[in-house]
């Protein structure tokens, strides 16, 4: 695999790692509240926006 | 003046004639053989592909399901599936429709079939679709039937709206095929955008002044809610971590979403549909809001029906009939979608090795058992058993087998025919032990993830044991 496929893929596999154990256990608290959301609310939500920027980013590089 | 009752059907009517004609016309003078039909012509641009997306993935259990989940779990209903789906989306697609044009596969299991040459995989991957996706259909049956049947105070009963709505979908689909639902995907997929989001906002408003409100009062009267493992400790970070990766690996395999990759023009459409899959997603966070909006309001009442219960209470009538057809509509078109894809896996899989036909005829039977389909999921539906969550749990689990063999087949893995069957044997094993079996899976780890365990090793043994025989048989 190319240098530039294998770091996308392997950004990939981190952005998955962070929604799962044991990155969750940091997130799982109510303190600090974001934007009116509890901390672990504002998270899962801030991770669509992050792959959707991955995704992008990854767009323009393969194409 | 009209009654209650009755506002709902006016507008549920006009919400399905409206449907019938968008999926009719969808397909008008544009299907002429199965893969028209089938597969839209292989030509699905980027707004087709992602309402077609969209509107598989967020049936009515987004909008029912789900915030009855966040009443009863909390923030366990969160579990990212939605948000990290896109990936496989972007990575797995473009291969899978490489793998499925070169083969010109209409279905999963024609896929697998035709990579490995094998009569017994293709019809055992057609055996599975079918188990999963007709009870799946009877789902969305379901939900839309008990839709009518709650907001009419059952003047409209559960056996006549799910036939109402189910016929409208046949005669759809019949005529209009993937493309047919296209279109009624796009409309489904503004309209739940636009009368959701702002139903939910207005249940939230009205009861805690908004999102912050919201949270403020549930963090100090029920602070369980809003961390893991929820107020019934039943989100545990191994359930949650192991339901995150099988549904991952799941996901795509699921029949009508495996074969969506096949409609789509281009393996760039494919990926760009994905980048717009995550911001959609944050839609379905916001519809758990209700959810989180009952456990304060409504302490002690069915987790599915918090939705309609809050939306009752607070929208006016005009509303509360919007809200229903979009919940219609949302069942609707997952229920569209996999009746094209049994449909098709019956007559092009397990019917068409035997009859041999033409593919004019193909297409004809395949239009027809559309019917059939339907009909069968429409049995299911009346008779509500007791087990059908653990049929569709269990199909799930199945699914999520044929994720080694995707792999294997994308890339070019060395792995015979007998080593597929052997692994896709083994896991559905191990999986049906677990879940029909005496024994649970240990400490929380879904069953899907057990049998993938065994499922890997074993194709890759028996491969090694039969690929020399195989290839000479070749």
């Amino acid at each position: 695999m190319k240098k530039g496929p294998r770091l996308l893929w392997l950004t990939g596999m981190l952005l998955v790692l962070s929604g799962i154990w044991p990155i969750l256990h940091l997130v799982n608290r109510i303190d600090p509240v974001i934007l009116g959301l509890p901390l672990f609310v504002f998270y899962m939500l801030l991770l669509n926006f992050a792959v959707a920027g991955f995704l992008l980013i990854a767009f323009r590089m393969l194409e | 003046m009209l009654n209650h009752w009755q506002i709902v059907p006016v507008f549920v009517i006009g919400f399905l004639m409206t449907t019938l004609y968008l999926g009719i016309r969808g397909g008008r003078g544009r299907i002429h053989s199965s893969t028209d039909h089938v597969l839209g012509g292989r030509t699905l641009g980027l707004a087709l592909v992602f309402f077609v997306s969209v509107g598989e993935i967020y049936s009515s259990v987004a909008f029912l399901g789900q915030p009855g989940w966040a009443y009863q779990h909390g923030v366990g209903m969160l579990l990212p599936v939605g948000t990290f789906i896109p990936l496989m989306a972007f990575w797995l697609g473009p291969r899978i429709w490489q793998v499925g044009k070169t083969a010109g596969a209409l279905t999963q299991a024609q896929f697998f079939g035709a990579r490995f040459n094998s009569q017994l995989l293709r019809a055992m991957a057609a055996v599975v679709a079918l188990v999963g996706l007709i009870p799946y259909m009877a789902v969305q049956m379901m939900g839309g039937g008990y839709i009518l049947d709650i907001t009419t105070r059952g003047h409209i009963p559960f056996w006549l709206g799910a036939l109402f709505a189910f016929g409208v979908v046949a005669i759809y689909v019949y005529s209009g095929g993937l493309r047919g639902i296209g279109w009624v995907a796009v409309f489904k997929g503004i309209f739940m955008a636009v009368v959701g989001v702002f139903i939910v906002f207005r249940v939230v408003r009205f009861y805690y002044g908004g999102i912050s409100g919201l949270f403020t009062r549930l963090a100090t009267v029920s602070p369980a809610y809003l961390t893991l493992p929820g107020p019934h400790h039943f989100v545990t970070y191994t359930f949650w971590s192991t339901s995150l990766l099988i549904s991952l690996c799941a996901f795509y395999m699921w029949p009508h979403l495996f074969a969506n990759f096949f409609a789509v023009k281009s393996p760039r459409v494919i990926r760009q549909q994905a980048i717009f899959l995550p911001l959609y997603n944050v839609l379905s966070t916001i519809f758990m809001l209700v959810g989180f909006a009952g456990i304060l309001i409504l302490p002690s009442i069915k987790p599915d029906t918090v939705m309609v219960e809050m939306v009752m209470r607070v929208a006016p009538l005009w509303l509360v009939a919007l809200f229903c057809t979009g919940a219609l509509s949302a069942s609707m078109v997952t229920g569209a979608a996999c009746s094209l894809a049994a449909a098709a896996t019956l007559g092009n899989d397990l019917l068409q090795p035997q009859l041999k036909l033409q593919d004019p005829e193909l297409r004809k039977l395949i239009q027809i058992l559309v019917f059939f389909v339907v009909a069968a999921a429409y049995v299911i539906a009346l008779l509500r058993p007791a087990t059908i969550v653990y049929i569709i749990l269990t199909a799930y689990g199945f699914t999520s087998q044929f994720f080694p063999l995707t792999l294997a087949v994308v890339y070019n893995w060395k792995v015979s025919a007998a080593g597929g069957i052997a692994a896709l044997a083994a896991g559905f094993g191990v999986i049906s032990f677990f879940v029909f079996g005496p024994l649970s899976p240990p400490y929380g780890i879904h069953a899907g993830i057990l049998g993938l365990a065994v499922n890997v090793p074993t194709m890759f043994v028996v491969s090694r044991y039969t690929l020399a025989r195989e290839a000479k048989l070749i």
